[in-house]
């Protein structure tokens, strides 16, 4: 046939290594037979410069319209391989490499294996590469705006860094006004070590100003906030995502390159307070933090008595009867929160505090030395064993927790008879305590991940357990979570957690237009609109929509969003889905034995 | 007479096929009857991709792909997981062995891992004997 | 973005590497500053910990950056180098670097091996640093070379068979002067060498290993063969957490943050590979700060031993053959305890590298007590006291290697937004 085109194969020996594995001559005359190769050639070193320029030349040369490279590894040099073939002015697709090196002659333990297996490989990416069909290129807009989820401290903190590096941010909320708390008080070590004891969660070290600032630096670099506004809809990808907001009603359409989530937390203290029964002198630690921010008077009508003697007080962590459950992930958290609080009642109110948990996270910048502050301040640890959690009990307005401490087991072994396992017998009489609380996500997240179509996963609502999306990437390109809607513990993380987000969204932004190859191409005619390779993108790259303009409906690849896994032509019942470098027939010519 | 099976080993690009490159760069070899087909991802892998090999003439295929939590394109691995059971059972339905196809995960370092499993792979191959598609009646 | 903007990165670990990628994909032109032969550090040395599933060690996720950071073109390796004078100009710095002689040219190399295979040394001269490096060819290590040596100077075999012609001895050390508009300081750590804790045994007893050695033996998947695998007998493997961490003798008073992790992983990984093996971990408190870990901790209840309490010493069994004896504190039992190992893993910790106090000196920083680059502010850990040079990863402090990738994009986003700012200045 006639038509066929031109394929030119050039074997690369590897510095003539491979002449001591085959007859290199041998294997490029059985090339030579196969129907469309046109030039066959062999060089020692085409994956350096003047290897590229031998190659182009030879390329051009020998007017061949495809190409196999014999050598390497394609992960060694495919990319320098195919700019060479694209400078040589055909489509970097119309390439294969037969690796040949670390497939072939590293593999075979006996010599003589070395050249029929060689063939067969060849054969296989010429039949592989006669078929290739190229690859279109496709520039993608990219909007250097971003939309920010959540009017919390994360999300007003982003929007505040995104402008700084010249990225337009639009901030909306759900709640009719700003919420400091959609962070749920997440906590700084340094919250106590910077101020010396006032403890209020302002002004640490300069850095963390109080929120009604941070609003009124949003409104002086006239970012645009918006407030009872929700997301309906998202379409496009990314560096064009389209967006309709709903605000009471009332719909608005915005276009952005990239959308934040900076949904926050809450804390609920239902499920370890109603174990123990309703009682006004056992709070959980985010009743407590509130107290400690915005409630002065009432704290000091729980601490101060007539008689002004020092009082009590017992923090649990863990759950008060360390029970396993959703309040462990967060025990760092809690251990931050205690050990803060626990300074705080000690210094200001003289109280006697006492700390009782299984564990204590302190890996983290400055928890050592916050924990080794609060036990100079005079707070007591008693350290539970997980299989002898403490016991709470109410005694006539006193509250009685009986803790099984193993370090004082070891001291007091001998007078301790009988108690072999598990630690000593410790009672605690506390006019206050103070339990861990449930670290949940904010009200309405599940609707906010169906509508921006990312997973649903973990403990943490917007937590993702898959490696190549840590830590703040979603399934969908363009879209990153922050804050402690993923799970981030305390104040410091977080502030780290918004500048990566920041900084991966203006290196995703930076470039107004961005080159993207067309990897999968859908076949309109064959499609039946059953909709499973929207439904199977893993990356949200599949849109419903106009094929062409005021034409047929059907599925379109959003280029810039799709990575190229082929999971949608592997799926589409109609096989009108096609890879360009995988298509069902250059699998199969590659199964030729 | 020895028999050397033919045998498809279809690799994610991403994992397998580093870990084959790797273990053919320290030079420990494995059989040479193995071909390995790249593929940007195990999810791309289709029945018809596993029953073309076999019809092609290969005594065995084995697939690989990334540990379940570790796929770039998040569920591929568990896609091909699913998609081998439903094609084993259409070969048992053919007569063809189900011991014939052969899925493993695999990640890019394991490249020891890689040379144990071909070579034994390899083995129980062979013991199955030619693929039936292959012995005239 | 202006075009003529330029950062270096000192260090080409994984979290110089992220910076760099950062900066470079914001249209930044970026020198990356190495002092070993290639990039990459510690997270090339890490081996893959998955069993039946993925644990999220984070070592494909540095990979997937550290190659693509090597063939982007923003990107600028200067390997064997380091830098040895900065100097504030203008708005930014002037930096000058000594780069070693690299005698393969890393243009030239196609790695093909021949070189290695005919260097006459018994345990040769020319190397891969280790597994699959980038950029990816051999290095010749100049204290092992024939021709540098005292004896035999005259051997250049691997320069006349080399069939690239890449070697060449003429290469002479040169000192190369950058200008930058920032500088991002990722010089990583080292890891706490167990033999100054004397007691055990690490460096005298075969059994003692260091979970940094036990990761490269992972990765040349040699983990198995490290315990004997006779019939009938279970191998006993005792990790030990916290060596050189959380201990004020030592000076060394912190949380390492990646050893509980590490260490659990890889007795997973362990107990996947060799089902009968009888692991036991030794801590002082699990640091269960991820939530995927925690989830892996209790995979593993019941298969992995924990015991509160670290060893006293470890010293050869007296009976039991091959293995070591360990006494212990049980803090949960409250009393002293012996056991015999086969093999016993050191979970070492994070330390500063020995060459902080020489480069802080060169960039006019300051350590921290724990030996660290200090940061100004506890929340804000990459800002110095000297704007325009920035830290990144664990010249900082510990970290694991996603929190590194993270820090490496913290940096980098503070030495953005410093050039923007100077940028606006500049035009008004």
């Amino acid at each position: 046939m006639d038509s066929s085109p031109k394929i030119g194969v050039f074997l690369c020996t590897c510095g003539h290594m491979m002449n001591d594995y085959f007859d290199t001559r041998a294997l490029l005359a059985s090339a030579a037979k196969e129907p469309g190769v046109s030039s066959v050639d062999e060089g020692g070193f085409l994956c350096t410069k003047s290897g590229l320029e031998w190659l182009k030349i030879k390329i051009a040369r020998s007017g061949c319209e495809r190409v196999v490279i014999a050598g390497c590894s394609p992960h060694q040099h495919e990319l320098k391989f195919r700019q060479a073939i694209e400078e040589a002015g055909l489509n970097r697709s119309l390439m294969t490499i037969a690796n040949l090196r670390e497939g072939c002659v590293w593999v075979c333990r006996d010599k003589k294996e070395c050249l029929p297996k060689a063939e067969r490989m060849l054969k296989a990416a010429i039949h592989r590469v006669a078929l290739a069909k190229p690859v279109d290129m496709v520039q993608a807009r990219m909007s250097s705006s971003a939309l920010i989820i959540g009017a919390g401290e994360s999300g007003v903190r982003i929007a505040l860094e995104l402008h700084r590096l010249g990225i337009q941010p639009l901030v909306i909320d759900s709640q009719p006004r700003p919420e400091g708390e959609r962070e749920a008080f997440l906590p700084t070590p340094c919250t106590l070590l910077g101020t010396g004891g006032s403890g209020s969660g302002q002004d640490i070290g300069g850095q963390r100003h109080d929120f009604s600032a941070l609003l009124k630096e949003l409104s002086h670099k006239k970012i645009e906030l918006l407030t009872s506004t929700e997301v309906r809809e998202v379409a496009g990808g990314v560096g064009a995502f389209r967006v309709v907001l709903d605000t009471q009603g009332r719909e608005r359409l915005v276009e952005v390159g990239s959308i934040v989530v900076a949904s926050g937390s809450r804390l609920e203290d239902g499920a370890n307070l109603a174990k123990l029964g309703s009682y006004s002198r056992i709070v959980s630690l985010g009743r407590l933090q509130k107290m400690i921010e915005a409630e002065p008077e009432r704290l000091e009508r729980m601490m101060i008595t007539a008689e002004r003697r020092a009082k009590h007080v017992c923090f649990i962590l863990g759950g008060p009867r360390g029970e396993k459950s959703l309040l462990a992930p967060f025990v760092k958290r809690a251990s931050i929160m205690a050990l803060n609080q626990a300074i705080l009642l000690r210094r200001r109110f003289k109280a006697e505090v006492a700390i009782v948990a299984s564990d204590i996270i302190v890996c983290g910048a400055g928890l050592e030395d916050l924990y080794r502050l609060a036990r100079q301040s005079g707070v007591l640890f008693f350290r539970t064993p997980e299989s002898r959690p403490p016991q709470v009990s109410l005694e006539k307005g006193v509250i009685k927790i009986r803790v099984y401490d193993s370090a004082l087991a070891d001291c007091i072994r001998e007078s301790a008879s009988g108690e072999d396992d598990g630690g000593y017998p410790v009672l605690i009489q506390a006019d206050l305590l103070a339990l861990e609380d449930e670290v949940l996500p904010s009200l309405g997240t599940e609707t906010l991940q169906s509508i921006l179509r990312v997973d649903l996963a973990g403990i943490s609502s917007f937590y993702q357990g898959n490696i190549h999306l840590k830590p703040n990437l979603s399934n969908r390109r363009g879209v990153f979570v922050v804050g402690s809607c993923h799970g981030v513990e305390d104040g410091g993380e977080m502030l780290s957690d918004i500048r990566s987000v920041a900084m991966a969204v203006f290196s995703l932004l930076s470039r107004p237009n961005l080159a993207v190859e067309q990897k999968v191409v859908i076949n309109t005619d064959k499609c039946a609109l059953c909709l499973t390779c929207i439904r199977t993108c893993p990356h949200r790259a599949i849109e419903f929509g106009e094929v062409k303009a005021g034409q047929k409906w059907g599925a379109r690849v959003i280029p810039q969003a799709c990575q190229g896994c082929g999971i949608c032509a592997g799926e589409c019942p109609a096989k009108a889905i096609e890879m360009v470098q995988y298509s069902d027939d250059q699998i199969f010519s590659e199964l030729t034995l | 007479m020895d028999f050397t099976p033919a045998i498809v080993a279809f690799c994610c690009e991403n994992s397998a096929y580093r870990a084959a490159d790797t273990a053919g760069a320290r030079q420990e070899g494995y059989p040479s009857n193995i071909s390995i087909c790249r593929l940007p991802c195990s999810g791309k892998l289709e029945v018809i991709h596993i029953l073309k090999a076999f019809e092609e003439g290969a005594d065995g295929v084995f697939v690989f792909a990334c540990h379940p939590d570790s796929c770039r394109f998040l569920l591929g691995n568990v896609r091909a997981g699913k998609r081998i059971e439903h094609t084993a059972a259409l070969l048992e339905k053919i007569g063809i062995e189900k011991e014939r196809l052969r899925f493993f995960y695999l990640s890019e370092l394991e490249w020891t891992q890689f040379l144990d499993l071909v070579r034994q792979g390899n083995e129980s191959i062979k013991s199955l004997g030619p693929s039936p598609i292959k012995v005239k009646p | 973005m202006n075009d003529q903007d330029q950062a270096i990165v000192i260090g080409g670990g994984i979290a110089g590497v992220s910076s760099a990628l950062s900066l470079a994909d914001s249209g930044c032109q970026v020198y990356v500053i190495e002092k070993k032969p290639s990039i990459g550090g510690h997270a090339l040395r890490f081996g893959c910990k998955a069993t039946d599933q993925c644990h999220s060690c984070g070592v494909c996720l540095a990979r997937d950056k550290i190659i693509k950071a090597a063939s982007c073109p923003n990107i600028h390796l200067l390997t064997q180098a380091e830098v040895v004078d900065l100097q504030e100009s203008g708005s930014g710095f002037v930096v000058t670097v000594r780069r070693k002689p690299q005698f393969i040219d890393v243009e030239k190399c196609t790695a093909c091996s021949l070189c290695y295979q005919r260097c006459p040394k018994p345990d040769r001269a020319i190397s891969r640093a280790y597994l699959s490096p980038i950029p990816s060819g051999y290095v010749i290590n100049q204290s092992e070379c024939l021709l540098f040596q005292e004896e035999r100077g005259d051997c250049d075999l691997c320069r006349t068979i080399c069939p690239a012609g890449a070697i060449s001895f003429d290469q002479q050390e040169e000192l190369i002067t950058l200008r930058a508009s920032a500088v991002i300081v990722a010089s990583g750590f080292s890891a706490y060498d167990a033999r100054r804790k004397g007691h055990f045994g690490y460096g005298r007893l075969r059994q003692v290993i260091s979970g940094l050695d036990l990761e490269q033996r992972l990765l040349a998947g040699e983990a198995k063969s490290l315990v004997p695998q006779a019939a009938g007998d279970a191998p006993r493997i005792a990790f030990v957490q916290c060596v050189g961490s959380r201990d004020p003798h030592i000076g060394q008073d912190y949380c390492s943050r990646v050893c509980c992790k590490y260490a659990v992983r890889v007795a997973a990984k362990l107990k996947f590979q060799i089902p009968e093996a009888e692991i036991t971990i030794f801590f002082i408190d699990l640091q269960r700060t991820e939530r995927e870990f925690l989830g892996l901790l209790e995979r593993m209840s019941g298969k992995i031993r924990l015991v509160k309490g670290l060893p006293v010493e470890i010293e050869p069994a007296v009976e039991g053959g091959d293995r070591v004896s360990m006494r212990y504190e049980n803090i949960d039992q409250g009393r002293m305890e012996r056991a015999d190992f086969d093999l016993v893993v050191l979970s070492v910790g994070v330390a500063p590298s020995e060459e902080n106090q020489s480069l802080a000196q060169i960039l006019g920083l300051k350590l921290g007590s724990d030996g660290f680059f200090a940061p100004l502010d506890l929340t804000d850990s990459t800002i110095t006291a000297r704007p325009g040079i920035f830290l990144a990863g664990t010249c900082q402090g510990p970290k694991s290697l996603v929190e590194s990738i993270l820090h490496g994009q913290e940096a980098a986003m503070r030495a953005l937004a410093l050039m923007r700012r100077r940028e606006e200045v500049r035009h008004g």
